[in-house]
């Protein structure tokens, strides 16, 4: 497949290389030093600060707690009322570690959930997460995972979870909310979208893979899955607002915009199209610029979770998560918006007046 | 213990086709891409010393320079709403029904077919690089190469 794709774009132009050169040259001999004293000891103190609130943040590991830790995510107090205990499943007993969903929690929209590798003999390994790497410093003493593992005598283990389904069909749209060590193991928090409801079962499988990163080509990869038993559960008061309504600075028209709440998240559904007549340049910024919400006094209201934008025959359909609203304000800003000023380059007003109310159980 | 500046260089220049090609795939304007590189390889030499792991660089410096472009488009966002832009630096040869089709995918979708079919990194990286499991980059490549056949066959209709 590669070889057809491989020269479909041009060659880089000299210039190009030339800011690469230009950027490693520039950086190499002029850093700067002075003050530096002074920052660093504000900048040690605000870490110290820091690292302490952050303690005592992260003291938990079940999906809430994980989902706080996540900047901008503040599930609703009603959202510990959904969350689901998981009994150990068959299937993620590996040589060593056990693999196990332990919570997990559906608000109608998306399924969160946290997953753990734990070791069954302490000292037994030393896990690598995704985002870790055998001459990564680990957190005990200065020492790298490699280090840690061969004082101990023991595998260094990357583990990983490679795929999830629901009810035998791959998920799409995966994300990783989190990664924690917890001791000696690993949690990972994933969300999957997922709008079953009404206590409907479904069957949640994980595929993993734990290879033995420091014995590689000695076919030491273990492959496992395993399923998990979860309702879905989860109520929502949706919101919905018809178009159009028009940027015309940004050369587009807001067609719908839809608000689900749910003790979860908010998920904003918005649905836009360019304006006829609009410039190249305008089709160029509403396809690369997403849409924002704010509140009535203009201040943006945080991604939470972050978003994504499809474009199906000319229409574009945003979706984002935001963090959870225990009621819908009177009125939000929604417009493309100037992250580095911040304010909105225009908006339209969005008046919960104007809304048709839908309530789920 | 992180790279030295000669092992930093060193990895930068290697992967420099891999930093062409995302610049390619989703700014517009060649001064734009110049500034994207340049800004991702001096803030990765800034933080070079925080990346834990050495083996996940290639991953890292895509992710700086994937943000290094989404912000250039939100700074131009202001002036590209009332000026013209260029059309983008590309010859008219064999390849170029390929490269409009890839360019107009959606950025998630272009994204995994740019990094796994054109620089050939594998799909455990390329999942690494975008922050998603396996499996969400099996499904969005599966996704792009259905789009590019219906978009491919209708050019070819």
């Amino acid at each position: 497949m590669q070889g057809k794709f491989e020269f479909a774009f041009p060659d880089a132009p000299e210039s190009f290389d030339q800011a690469i050169f230009r950027a490693l040259h520039e950086e190499g001999g002029a850093r700067p030093v002075r003050h530096v004293g002074r920052r660093l000891l504000i900048a040690a103190c605000l870490l110290l600060i820091l690292s302490a609130v952050c303690y005592a943040m992260v003291k938990g590991f079940g999906i809430l707690d994980l989902l706080r830790n996540r900047g901008g995510v503040r599930p609703a107090e009603g959202a510990a009322e959904l969350v689901q205990p998981l009994p150990e499943q068959e299937g993620g007993q590996f040589d060593g570690v056990r693999l196990t969903v332990e919570e997990a929690l559906t608000d109608g929209r998306q399924l969160y959930f946290t997953a753990r590798f734990a070791l069954e003999k302490p000292s037994g390994a030393v896990l690598l997460g995704d985002g870790d790497s055998a001459s990564g410093e680990a957190e005990k003493g200065g020492k790298t995972f490699a280090q840690l593992a061969k004082e101990a005598g023991c595998p260094l283990l990357r583990a990983e979870i490679t795929n999830i389904q629901i009810d035998g069909r791959d998920a799409e749209d995966i994300e990783a909310v989190d990664t924690a060590r917890d001791g000696d193991g690993l949690v990972y928090a994933f969300r999957v979208p997922c709008d079953a409801g009404g206590g409907a079962p479904l069957q949640l499988t994980l595929s993993a893979v734990l290879t033995d990163v420091l014995n590689q080509g000695q076919d030491r990869t273990q492959h496992r899955a395993l399923t998990a038993a979860v309702r879905a559960t989860g109520r929502a008061t949706a919101y919905t607002w018809g178009g159009p309504l028009t940027l015309p600075g940004f050369g587009c028209e807001i067609r719908s915009v839809r608000l689900t709440l749910t003790p979860v998240a908010t998920y904003a559904d918005v649905e836009y199209a360019p304006l006829p007549g609009a410039t190249r340049a305008q089709l160029q910024a509403v396809s690369n610029m997403p849409l924002q919400f704010g509140d009535a006094a203009g201040r943006a209201i945080s991604s939470g979770l972050g978003g994504e934008t499809e474009y199906h025959g000319g229409v574009s359909v945003q979706r984002d998560i935001l963090p959870a609203l225990e009621a819908l304000p009177d009125a939000l800003l929604l417009g493309p918006y100037d992250d580095e000023n911040g304010q909105f380059y225009e908006s339209v007003t969005l008046s919960i007046v104007d809304a048709r109310k839908e309530t789920t159980p | 213990m992180g790279l030295t500046e000669a092992e930093f260089a060193g990895r930068v220049v290697g992967m420099r086709k891999t930093l062409y090609h995302i610049c390619y795939g989703l700014l517009w304007r060649e001064a734009d891409w110049e500034d994207a590189v340049s800004e991702c390889v001096r803030k990765a030499l800034l933080k070079r010393e925080t990346l834990r792991d050495e083996r996940a660089f290639t991953a890292w410096m895509i992710r700086i320079l994937v943000n290094e472009c989404h912000s250039i488009h939100r700074r131009a966002a202001r002036e590209t709403l009332v000026d013209e832009v260029p059309e983008r630096t590309a010859p008219h040869d064999s390849g170029a029904v390929l490269r409009e089709a890839i360019l107009s995918l959606p950025e998630k979708l272009r994204l995994p077919v740019i990094l796994h079919y054109m620089d050939g990194y594998p799909l455990s990286d390329v999942a690494r690089a975008l922050r998603v499991p396996e499996g969400t980059v099996k499904s969005r490549l599966a996704r792009a190469r259905e789009r590019l056949k219906d978009i491919l066959s209708d050019e070819e209709a």
